[in-house]
């Protein structure tokens, strides 16, 4: 896809936010709702003495827990995205246009993404410095949490737009789609760190791709890294071309399966 | 009577619609249930690690979850559809509702009814008596009555809230933005015991969303922990009135939208 054509998808999925404004106040709140939430259980639970208390300090965990806002609002892809195309039928005029889909939806969430760290990200974070007591990152930990979250970005959008593409197989599976949150949320490690899971589970997670896309970006944020970035990033980076191969192979498959249900 | 008969059959049309998509059906409740699963298992991992979160257990904060699990699924089945009112009014595919001669908060309530929440209230029952069990709670006929109550108390105030949520759905004909986006960050404190927030949130989830009525305070007299944050104890007993009172003034909000309330014309 040409630069030009890229760049406009971005600026178009920005503008198309901006007409949502009105609802941008409601989302900061609640975003700062649920940044409240996990603060408030965290700090509970360090009122407890023990040994994962002195290893991981409060501060480095309100680091983490604060960096996971800004990373969610980052990671934007839709993973029921062409569930809904194929429902309304609109994936038909889609297909039609002279560019690339899935390079299309990439700039597309580029630009969302773009977006809600501005507008919701960033300053559910500073709500957070300001009124929740969450420390800043070290400087060289945000550009760390920089690379890693724009890694994280690509991965997660090949993983979601596998996730979508099956409905062209699938056509009607709404729960199928819904269950990734569920995967996400648990499998990620954005709300327990790895640190502080059972051997077992924790080596089980760290073999498969969905810690990338929280745990790693998020060990940068709270500057729990140490020696290990290189290898976290390369890491990343390893399963991010596994990734993009099968979604480009199923992107292949999909447009020779598709079927037009009509609008 | 004819009515009862009437709103029977409309509820049996809308189940076998449903059921039309068997499969589809079945991974709905599963991935339903998973999520529950998910919430359940970082519940889990804190305390795993951590000890007691202030000062309950881990089979302590699931028997809260599964409460809230069991009530939010009964309430999601009978008013979830409400949350999504704005776009029926924006489409005037409500007005549908308004022309028969049925209630318009029953009959949609009945025809829109939410299959897959059974997968949350069996999935939060399950949860509730097995930790409910490991905690050795005895069981009277009193207390069975007691949780009885304490579930549709529960799911009259989450219906109340999906009520008030759709109110506003008739002056500003969005979907209920501040539903999706408030509730849920808002239910949260559902999730664990209330002892954990700060108390401006104890006095919120108390007072303007009577959310610790649904699970925190009766849960008390089940499991004999009285940790009443500075309530007196017949609260934990209060959770029904509070609960009727609630809905009955989110039902009459729902009222007042739908007397100002102008179709769309679509």
């Amino acid at each position: 896809m040409r630069p030009r054509v890229w760049v406009g998808f971005v600026k178009i999925s920005l503008l198309s936010r901006l007409a949502y404004r009105g609802d941008l106040l409601l989302s900061i709140l609640s975003s700062s709702l649920f940044l409240l939430v996990y603060l408030s259980i965290w700090r509970a639970l360090y009122q407890n003495p023990g040994a994962e208390q002195e290893r991981v300090p409060y501060p480095a965990m309100a680091l983490y827990v604060a960096g996971g806002s800004v990373l969610r609002s980052w990671l934007s892809s839709d993973p029921s995205y062409f569930l809904r195309k194929i429902r309304s039928g609109d994936i038909a005029g889609d297909m039609l246009k002279p560019h690339s889909l899935p390079m299309a939806l990439l700039a597309q969430n580029v630009g969302t993404g773009l977006w809600r760290v501005c507008t919701g990200g960033l300053p559910v974070l500073a709500i957070g410095v300001i009124l929740m007591g969450v420390p800043l990152p070290r400087p060289s930990d945000a550009l760390w949490f920089l690379a890693s979250a724009l890694l994280a970005g690509a991965l997660y959008f090949a993983y979601t737009l596998i996730i979508s593409l099956t409905a062209f197989w699938t056509l009607e599976m709404q729960g199928f789609h819904d269950l990734q949150w569920a995967i996400m949320a648990f499998a990620s490690g954005t709300v327990v760190p790895l640190w502080f899971m059972p051997e077992i589970l924790a080596t089980v997670l760290k073999a498969l791709p969905f810690q990338q896309m929280g745990f790693v970006p998020l060990t940068f944020w709270s500057g729990q890294a140490g020696q290990a970035g290189p290898r976290l990033l390369l890491g990343q980076f390893l399963w991010l071309l596994p990734m993009a191969a099968l979604a480009a192979l199923v992107w292949r498959a999909a447009q020779r399966r598709v079927v037009i249900q009509g609008g | 009577m004819g009515k009862l008969k009437a709103y029977r059959r409309v509820w049996l049309m809308a189940q076998k619609g449903r059921m039309e998509y068997r499969f589809n059906f079945f991974v709905d409740i599963f991935a339903l249930f998973a999520g529950y699963v998910g919430l359940v298992a970082n519940i889990w991992l804190m305390t795993n690690r951590f000890g007691p979160l202030a000062g309950w257990k881990f089979s302590e904060i699931a028997f809260l979850f599964g409460t809230f699990s069991a009530s939010y699924g009964l309430s999601a089945y009978n008013f979830w559809q409400f949350t999504l009112l704005g776009g029926f009014l924006r489409t005037g595919e409500y007005d549908r509702y308004l022309l028969r001669p049925l209630n318009p908060v029953a009959y949609y309530a009945v025809e829109r009814c939410q299959t897959p929440a059974l997968g949350q209230v069996l999935g939060g029952l399950a949860i509730m008596l097995y930790c409910a069990a490991l905690l050795e709670v005895t069981w009277t006929p009193a207390r069975v009555a007691f949780v009885a109550a304490m579930l549709v108390a529960g799911s009259l105030i989450q219906a109340g809230v999906m009520l008030l949520s759709a109110a506003s759905s008739f002056w500003t004909m969005e979907s209920g933005a501040a539903w999706g986006v408030l509730y849920y960050p808002l239910r949260e404190f559902c999730f664990y015991p209330l002892g954990a927030f700060a108390r401006p949130i104890v006095w919120i989830a108390t007072t303007v969303l009577p959310f610790a009525f649904v699970n925190y305070f009766p849960a008390q007299y089940l499991l004999g922990k009285w940790d009443m944050l500075g309530f007196p104890n017949w609260v934990a007993f209060a959770s029904f009135p509070v609960a009727v009172a609630f809905f009955s003034v989110c039902l009459w909000c729902f009222g007042r939208g739908l007397r100002s309330y102008q179709s769309s014309g679509t």
